[in-house]
């Protein structure tokens, strides 16, 4: 069995492959490079549309958070505000009971600081208690 | 011109001005080497043409990350190999579809279409009786038999233990040995 190689190559096959093997790489790297510029729009924004998700669900977040502990005035505003919304999306079957309470609201204003102290010395209520408390 | 060691040729390619020149000394010390490992398994001179400018372009988007763990010339082998690997199966899948036909006949057409084949009656026999053999044999009979490579060699490019690989070769002398009284060379 003889051990020589039989196999063949083309003529100056290996003084060229170098310059070739080079060629095939700057073309590849430019390739690159195009495609990297074609990338969609889409594709390009993708990083600042994930910024901007996590800046909202952020924000979003806080907002949460702080309308749990934040100070009763602010309550109060966002009830009065609830209620307002919860009128206006209420349907005609309910109105009756929704005018109730908008009256219930209105008398209240009307209570004055006489009434109050009346109220509270007619009750067994401690007002010393009561002041101490506050 | 000098022949550069491969840890110059390293440390030349690190610099960024003399990137291109490295390689091409890189390119110049070993492409015959990878050349015949890729075309022992390819068979076809255009097949392993396309497969070693592929396994060049790994071997350059690479070699900025190459630590010396290993010898360069065995991890631009492993690549070579692995690449010439791949692109067998990619053919055998394209020609049988899905169902991967029987590789010894691709691998036999290859041999008998190839107009670089320059052998007489008892060499392609001999190629026949290689071509027949299991992948990890006939890696090892190549490697061993032609390029007469150390088994240690051998390991560090195949990452399979030097007993794996003698057991490898003793069975694949004996089937090239039971081919060729059969086909009575």
């Amino acid at each position: 069995m003889k051990k020589d190689n039989p196999y063949k190559v083309p003529e100056n096959y290996f003084d060229n492959l170098g310059a070739q093997i080079q060629n095939k790489i700057k073309e590849e790297e430019k390739q690159l490079d195009q495609d990297e510029k074609k990338m969609p729009l889409i594709v390009q924004l993708k990083p600042y549309m994930w910024m901007a998700a996590s800046i909202f669900v952020l924000v979003f977040a806080a907002r949460i958070i702080l309308s749990t502990s934040i100070s009763p005035e602010y309550k109060i505003a966002s009830f009065g505000n609830e209620k307002n919304q919860v009128i206006a999306h209420v349907d005609s079957s309910e109105i009756d009971s929704t005018e109730i309470d908008l009256e219930f609201f209105e008398d209240l204003s009307e209570v004055t600081s006489d009434d109050i102290i009346d109220y509270l010395s007619d009750s067994d209520i401690d007002t010393e208690i009561l002041l101490a408390n506050l | 011109m000098i022949n550069k060691s491969d840890d110059d040729i390293l440390e030349l390619f690190r610099e960024e001005a003399n990137k291109e020149e490295a390689f091409g000394l890189l390119l110049k010390k070993y492409q015959e080497r990878l050349y015949w490992q890729i075309r022992k398994i390819v068979i076809s001179h255009d097949d392993a043409d396309d497969v070693l400018q592929n396994t060049c372009v790994k071997i350059w988007k690479g070699l900025g990350n190459f630590h010396s763990k290993s010898q360069l010339f065995t991890w631009m082998y492993r690549i070579a190999t692995n690449e010439a690997l791949s692109f067998l199966k990619d053919k055998q899948r394209k020609q049988f579809g899905s169902g991967n036909g029987d590789l010894e006949e691709l691998l036999l057409a290859s041999l008998e279409s190839d107009p670089y084949f320059d052998g007489d009656t008892a060499q392609l026999e001999l190629q026949k009786a290689i071509v027949q053999l299991p992948e990890k044999q006939r890696l090892v009979f190549n490697m061993k038999y032609f390029d007469e490579m150390k088994y240690e060699e051998i390991s560090g490019i195949l990452q399979t233990s030097v007993g794996a690989l003698k057991a490898s070769y003793h069975h694949a002398v004996k089937k090239i040995e039971s081919f060729l009284i059969s086909r009575e060379v």
